[in-house]
């Protein structure tokens, strides 16, 4: 069995460590909420998985637009793995989401429209996976993939802009810079939010890595064929 | 600009085709390991090589319709778009099966900018060189392996291409046709045109060759002068295998020995012919076909009917939810029908043979909306009174909101749906994954139409006010979606290549 590298140790230690403090402050230092109680707290995992798919779809975005304009297929493997972590972020939001929504408002749903967004946008993603698997041959699937991450993420305002035209009953703890939260709470989120962006950075990495020692393993294959 | 020197000690005279480091992977395999190649004007080269060794993929990088992921492809003697220069056969014809052979040579020659007329003309005289005359009105489809293979060949002589580019042409002609062809080779060459021409009939490819060159595993293991061996061609055949056998190391820069012929400048049809082309033959296709309208046709009056024996109009009023019905109705619909017009473009590669042509590949996408608009008007002018009478509900006495609905939310269809199946005709089980694509991308559009038509159909109507945003977003969504593609069709046209 190969041990890791403490290269490849520290950065994990570092990501779980953040993990347990986030969950310190999520369970122990915030306060209870007035109305809720304690089933509030699934907020700082609901809330700091949707912000961290954001950033792993803008990832996937850019890294699209440069992989689109030529500046190699390496912007390709990190689309694809950053495609990847955020699908899982968005699944994490969507059922702790569902999780609260049972217990705040006795639905297991709602077409609530941050929600209803939220979930256009996993089918969105599930689609740039589906593209991935289904095209045939890798210049297809880096060229379609790529333009879909392009189509799909100029789609997420005018999908947030459709339903916020409609009435929703989400909870607006956050307009704009204004954060109407009792300072732990703000701490706490803000405190989570950071450990989930480490955990997705450092996923990332590692997903990156194991796809560079697959294609190596196929390069190697390759030589062997002549 | 490369050139190379007249052996007589002419002026220098720019190459027709320079291929330098070429590599290309397909999927697992490395199909070209870094090519070298160079042709001049007034030769021609003939490419050799066991299945697989690579040559397809090398003439396809040579017609520009594949780009290699390291090196690179010129054509310095080509002027304008170097693609007007080039005249392609590839192993598939890409024509459409239902357009005669007339109508598909006409397509193609206003692909390469020629006017409608004169592409009739040379069409005429092309059918008539091959001995397909008689059949020139006849269904392409319906021709056998041979006549499909010399109205190919005729397709790519349509523009009077400087550069011939021929994989395989000799396969599946007879001996009159495969003579034509060593006639027309030489012919081209002696008027300065240039050819690369792969083959495994090494008899007729040296009979015509100036050089050739063996290529084995995606690299060039021999480049020799075709005279020695021209009437030999069973002495070749023995050092053929000799060399496939041996694995010779990789030979040295392919470099060319003759240059007779001067540059000459292309240029492709105007943005607007090429849609125009592209529109008017997807249409005749329809005409011919009658496939995506019927589909659409009668899965929307499938829709009403389920809903009316569902729901039974006498019994409650449907208006509440009419709109939405019929919307989405009409959205299926119209992906059904849609999501055909690329993925029919594959059974003959007409999608490469497109990419191949020197035509904005943003002209041949705005060309298959304009069809396809066409054809969802044609559909939406049938269906939407079909579904107002079966579910009983009543036309809005002011219909501007629901007409304004319905015309922006078309719009954003059928931009959406034509991309879409672009992107779905690549991929295995395409028909399935393009609604799995297009549906939530079009959820916008979907709520704003039925937000913006519904109050309209249920007799309340949208005040002013209420109505503005809801039609600002559909025109957002529109314009967004028709101005992307005309960056991104670019490299969905590059996968067919």
């Amino acid at each position: 069995m190969t041990l890791l590298r403490w290269s490849e140790r520290v950065p994990g230690a570092v990501v779980y460590g953040a993990l347990l403090v986030g969950l310190f402050f999520a369970f122990v230092y915030a306060p209870p909420e007035a109305y809720m109680g304690q089933v509030y707290r699934i907020m700082y995992f609901h809330i700091s998985a949707a912000w961290t798919c954001l950033v792993a779809y803008t990832v996937v975005f850019v890294a699209s637009l440069a992989y689109l304009l030529g500046k190699g297929d390496h912007w390709d493997l990190l689309a694809r793995c950053a495609g990847e972590i955020g699908l899982f972020f968005t699944s994490i939001t969507l059922i702790s989401g569902s999780i609260w929504g049972r217990a705040v408002w006795l639905v297991w749903w709602t077409w609530e429209p941050l929600l209803t967004a939220t979930l256009i946008l996993w089918l969105l993603y599930a689609g740039y996976l589906l593209i991935r698997s289904a095209a045939q041959g890798d210049p297809a699937r880096m060229r379609l993939s790529a333009v879909w991450a392009v189509l799909s993420y100029v789609d997420v305002p005018i999908i947030v802009l459709s339903v916020s035209m409609m009435q929703g009953l989400h909870p607006h703890t956050i307009e704009g810079f204004n954060i109407n939260m009792d300072p732990r709470m703000t701490l706490s989120l803000f405190i989570n939010y950071a450990a989930f962006l480490l955990l997705a950075l450092y996923l990332l990495g590692r997903r990156v890595q194991l796809e560079k020692t697959a294609e190596a393993v196929a390069r190697l294959k390759e030589r062997f064929r002549f | 600009m490369s050139t190379v020197r007249l052996e007589t000690g002419g002026e220098p005279r720019p190459l027709a085709l320079q291929v330098a480091g070429a590599r290309v992977r397909l999927g697992k395999t490395l199909a070209l390991a870094g090519v070298d190649l160079e042709v001049a004007p007034g030769e021609v080269v003939a490419l050799f090589g066991p299945n697989g060794a690579g040559k397809s993929t090398l003439l396809r990088v040579a017609a520009g319709v594949l780009r290699p992921q390291a090196g690179g492809v010129r054509w310095p003697a080509a002027g304008g778009d170097p693609r007007a220069a080039i005249g392609y056969v590839g192993h598939r014809t890409f024509f459409s099966d239902a357009l005669s052979a007339r109508e598909n040579l006409v397509f193609f020659g206003r692909l390469y900018g020629m006017a409608r007329q004169a592409a009739a003309a040379r069409a005429e005289a092309l059918l008539r060189e091959e001995g397909l005359i008689l059949f020139a009105d006849d269904p392409a489809g319906g021709f056998s392996r041979g006549m499909q293979q010399r109205l190919a060949i005729c397709r790519a002589l349509m523009h009077e291409p400087d550069l011939l580019l021929l994989d395989e042409p000799w396969s599946g002609l007879d001996a009159e046709a495969g003579d034509r062809l060593s006639a027309r080779v030489l012919a081209r060459r002696a008027a300065g045109g240039a050819a690369l021409v792969s083959s495994h009939d090494f008899e007729a490819a040296l009979a015509v060759a100036d050089r050739y060159v063996l290529l084995a595993g995606g690299r060039v293991r021999e480049v020799g002068a075709a005279s020695p061996f021209r009437g030999r061609g069973q002495a070749f055949e023995e050092r053929y295998r000799d060399m496939v056998r041996a694995r010779r190391p990789v030979a040295a820069m392919v470099r060319p020995n003759v240059v007779t012929a001067a540059a000459r400048t292309g240029g492709g049809p105007s943005w607007g012919a090429t849609c125009l082309a592209v529109a008017g033959r997807d249409l005749l296709l329809e005409l011919r076909g009658r496939e995506n309208l019927a589909a659409m046709g009668v899965f929307g009056l499938l829709v009403a009917t389920m809903f009316g024996f569902a729901f039974d109009p006498l019994g409650q009023d449907l208006r509440p939810v009419f709109t939405g019905v019929l919307l989405i109705a009409l959205l299926f619909a119209g992906l059904l029908g849609m999501g055909r017009s690329f993925a029919r473009e594959l059974g003959n590669d007409a999608l490469a043979g497109m990419a191949a042509a020197p035509c904005a590949p943003s002209a041949i996408f705005y060309g298959k909306c304009l069809a396809n608009a066409a054809f969802l008007a044609v559909a939406e002018a049938v269906l939407v009174p079909i579904f107002f009478m079966l579910l009983l509900v009543h036309f809005p006495a002011h219909p501007g909101a629901f007409l304004l609905a319905l015309g922006l939310g078309s719009i954003g269809l059928v931009a959406v749906a034509s991309l879409t199946g672009a992107i779905a005709a690549h991929t295995r089980a395409g028909e399935v994954l393009q609604p799995l694509l297009a549906l939530p991308l079009l959820s916008p559009l979907l709520v704003a139409s039925v937000r913006l038509a519904g109050g309209a159909v249920a007799g309340s109507g949208l005040a002013a006010g209420a109505a503005t945003p809801w039609a600002g977003l559909l025109i957002a969504f529109d314009l967004v979606y028709l101005a992307l593609p005309a960056f991104l069709f670019d490299f969905v046209l590059e996968v067919s290549g």
